[in-house]
């Protein structure tokens, strides 16, 4: 059960006229919160530069013991778990930024609040190699034992959450929307895995929908959650360049992956990596070596004998590369070439994408 | 005064025997047409005084009754112009009365007494020649039409004059000669060439499969990469359609007046492709005089859809049914028609509104939410009717300029016709004429797989997160592969190259 300065954090979020500034302010003018059920009532000329009259009796009127161990009971039949900044599964990190959030809403495993984590995030509209360096690097990083942070958006986040647990690692997910509203809906499935194998956050009260101001803001609980931010591929517009700012304030160790310097997409990695505000990563171990930790992710490859036609292919992929170019070099008819891809893109050894580009995977 | 000739009609493709029954009675002069007519037929008896006046005969001063039994089928079209006025001029003995028993007659009069060409003249004669009828005057601009037709003598006339003449004895008309339709497919021309497309080998190959199984097809791809130049070629692939392929073709066009007059018979697969602005009546047929629509004018043929999305999904939800039964029923008031409908459908769509989502060098400026939208504009459903899915992608300046050898339509028109012979051999009996047609039992039937292939497709289903309707997808065009491979089982290689051919299943788009 919550103590009584949980239930009066509880309490104080229950007002939307509140934003976290005079939350925080509200908090700070008692020695602490468990106060206000006594105090509150007497002090509204103290706090009248924070609150309206209007505000303070709609908020007296709520500081009812009964009515907010209905709202906590209400909260547990929906299985959503409170995490005030005074628990102790809060992210311990984060009590150290002042503007922490004070109050998460949780359901999941708690514990990985104060696991290690790496945010993973970028771009909601990858390109085949940011989903395929996404992917990869996920995968190499959870299946070592650290946590994967990321806002269950779509594009890099889907596939960071989906990555780890696909290799049976753990994985939170920072929403930007209460429980009862999950945006976007089409990661509905993955919320409710996560929330299984993982843990779902978000600061917003389950009623609150989804908001385009939501967003930026609660990448800085992606940032403040983990001990390193990785960026797979970001224009300079983006999003995400948000939770870099976050992290920069924070002090927290940026990753950046880079790409081609004609790509659009990858803009924004390339020139966190050219300010030097970033490390660059072009393999699992360079984040793993910064976690002290050793790769435990083993692919399951295959070891196939490859013909002579199929090395030949292998040979003349280089990067990404496009069917007539493969053709080209190999100077092998249209259909045998066919089959000789799809039997390697079977066999895991290179991968198709859209547009007939081919790869090594 | 009483005279009777016997004519025909249309309903849907197919004709039906007419009598033009006329009668003169005393009293004030003037005309009436019975037997449900249509106002083109009404109109009729304007163009029919004036053309006998013309022609230099004299228009009867009766009060004239026109019956056209049967009297319960609608009678459409200005058709009945000339035996209307050959039977009048039979009933006042301006013509002999008996001259006229052997003869089916057609044709529309001009008002200087020119006998003018009829739609759906092809459908009439073919009945005609059903019925047991001998001889047909028909228009002399239907003359091609009629070549092609053995079994019944037909002969064409330019004036009422002439034909008055003819029936008289006057003069002699030699019957139209017959055409063989063998000779002139071969000199068909078809205006695009594969040879034409520089590279786009994958979309090639996979044209080539679609046109040696009849099987759908989509292609996904940026502006400009040439999906609608690889969709006009297609014709030019498909193998020649036999003698009664190219009649069923030609009744339709006939009966919808596309048909060249100075072909005759359509010679070449139709291509067509409606704007995406075409209305639901104007795509499956029907309308006031039901008319066939675009799916059965582009019967044998190619129905071509740019841009599919862009076009209303109701438009798009009618081709379920014509896809599945290859013919559509047409119901109105009057009358319910069946018009045939076994087209190829080539769709092309761009992988998102703005055409860029996945490309290198340009940005997409669409929402997730947009381009979700866009590609759930193709139902469920309709993807089930859609065997081969192919990347058509930009090509580079480079290989537009290349001096490489292209294959010409030719080469691969030779391996296609190869490949349906087999089918043709394998599905006689059945109703069915191509691999795409299977239903899941011939499926089961002809598309045996072996162990090792079946652990391949399985391999497949997990790796590249096929969706089930794939399935039989996948073993149809594995089995038009081995046709054109010419192998009696389905081998690994040809099962390997089909899954190649689900792009859209393998859900890397979104």
């Amino acid at each position: 059960m919550y103590t009584k300065n949980e239930k009066a954090i509880i309490w104080i979020d229950l007002f939307d006229f509140l934003t976290l500034k005079k939350q925080q302010a509200i908090l700070d003018f008692f020695d602490e919160p468990s106060c206000v059920f006594d105090e509150f009532k007497n002090s509204f000329e103290s706090l009248k530069d924070i609150v309206t009259k209007q505000q303070f009796d709609k908020m007296l009127y709520s500081l009812d013991e009964q009515y907010l161990n209905s709202h906590i009971l209400n909260l547990d039949s929906q299985k959503i778990k409170v995490v005030t900044y005074l628990s102790d599964d809060y992210p311990q990190k984060m009590l150290n930024y002042p503007d922490r959030p004070i109050i998460l809403y949780c359901r999941g495993d708690v514990s990985l609040l104060n696991s290690t984590c790496l945010s993973i995030v970028g771009t909601r509209k990858p390109t085949i190699y940011g989903k395929n360096i996404t992917e990869k690097l996920a995968k190499g990083v959870a299946s070592s034992g650290i946590t994967i942070v990321s806002g269950l958006a779509d594009g890099v986040d889907t596939i960071s959450h989906s990555s780890a647990l696909a290799v049976g690692g753990k994985t939170i997910a920072v929403m930007g929307s209460g429980f009862f509203d999950i945006y976007p809906k089409r990661n509905f499935e993955l919320e409710k895995k996560i929330e299984e194998f993982g843990l779902v956050i978000t600061e917003y009260k389950p009623e609150v929908g989804p908001a385009s101001w939501h967003y930026p803001v609660r990448n800085r609980i992606i940032a403040g959650l983990s001990k390193a931010v990785l960026i797979t591929e970001a224009s300079l517009k983006s999003g995400t360049m948000h939770t870099r700012d976050y992290a920069l304030d924070y002090g927290i160790d940026i990753f950046a992956v880079p790409g081609e310097i004609t790509s659009f997409a990858s803009s924004g990695t390339n020139n966190l990596i050219k300010s030097c505000q970033s490390s660059m990563v072009t393999d699992v171990e360079d984040i793993l070596n910064f976690y002290n930790v050793s790769n435990k992710y083993k692919p399951v490859v295959k070891n196939l004998q490859l013909s002579i036609e199929q090395q030949a292919v292998l040979n003349a992929i280089d990067g990404e590369t496009h069917f007539d170019d493969i053709q080209l070099k190999t100077k092998i008819d249209t259909k045998t070439l066919l089959t000789l891809l799809t039997t390697m893109e079977l066999n895991g050894i290179i991968k198709k994408m859209n547009g007939n580009y081919y790869c090594k995977n | 005064m009483l005279s009777k000739l016997k004519s025909f009609g249309l309903v849907g493709i197919e004709g039906f025997e007419v009598d033009v029954e006329i009668d003169l009675n005393n009293g004030l002069p003037g005309y009436d047409v019975v037997g449900l007519p249509d106002v083109s037929v009404k109109e009729g008896k304007d163009r029919i005084r004036s053309a006998i006046k013309n022609s230099g005969f004299e228009y009867p001063l009766y009060r004239i009754t026109v019956n056209l039994a049967p009297a319960d089928i609608r009678k459409e079209g200005p058709i009945y112009d000339l035996p209307i006025a050959i039977g009048l001029l039979s009933a006042t003995s301006q013509c002999p009365i008996n001259s006229t028993n052997d003869f089916v007659i057609l044709g529309e009069l001009s008002l200087n007494g020119d006998v003018r060409k009829v739609n759906g003249l092809l459908p009439m004669l073919i009945t005609a020649r059903e019925s047991g009828f001998k001889k047909v005057i028909i228009p002399y601009d239907n003359t091609m039409e009629a070549s092609y037709i053995e079994g019944i003598e037909t002969f064409a006339v330019k004036s009422l004059k002439e034909a008055i003449q003819f029936l008289k004895g006057e003069i002699v008309l030699e019957p139209v000669k017959i055409s063989r339709y063998e000779d002139n497919v071969k000199e068909a021309v078809v205006q695009n060439d594969f040879c034409y497309i520089k590279g786009q080998k994958t979309a090639k190959r996979a044209l080539e499969i679609a046109a040696a199984g009849g099987h759908n097809v989509i292609m996904i791809g940026p502006p400009g990469s040439g999906k609608t130049m690889l969709a006009k070629s297609f014709p030019s692939i498909l193998p020649n359609m036999t003698f009664e392929e190219a009649l069923e073709v030609t009744k339709i066009h006939s009966v919808a007046g596309t048909l060249d007059n100075k072909q005759g018979i359509v010679l070449t697969r139709p291509f067509r492709s409606p704007h995406h602005t075409t209305t639901v009546v104007t795509m499956v047929g029907g309308g006031r005089t039901s008319k066939p629509g675009e799916v059965s004018l582009a019967h044998n043929g190619v129905l071509f859809l740019d841009e599919t999305p862009e076009y209303p999904r109701n438009l798009i939800e009618t081709l379920r049914q014509p896809l599945e039964d290859r013919v559509v029923t047409v119901s109105r008031i009057a009358q319910s028609v069946e018009y045939p409908a076994d087209f190829t459908l080539l769709a092309s769509m761009n992988p998102c509104p703005c055409g860029y989502y996945g490309s290198k060098l340009h940005e997409c400026k669409c929402t997730l939410v947009q381009i979700h939208n866009y590609l759930n504009k193709l139902s469920g459903p309709l993807m089930d009717r859609i065997d081969l899915q192919i990347e058509v992608d930009a090509i580079n300046y480079k290989d537009l300029k290349s001096e490489a050898k292209e294959e010409t339509s030719a080469e691969i028109k030779a391996r296609v016709t190869k490949a349906r012979e087999i089918q043709n051999e394998r599905f006689k009996g059945l109703k069915i004429h191509n691999n795409s047609a299977m239903n899941s039992a011939l499926v089961k039937k002809y598309c045996k797989l072996s162990p090792e292939c079946e652990r391949i497709l399985e391999e497949a289903f997990a790796k590249l997160n096929l969706t089930a309707r794939a399935h039989d997808r996948i073993l149809k065009v594995a089995r038009t592969i081995a046709d054109l491979d010419g192998s009696e089982n389905i081998e690994i290689q040809h099962l390997v190259e089909a899954i190649n051919y689900r792009s859209l299943d393998r859900k890397y788009w979104l």
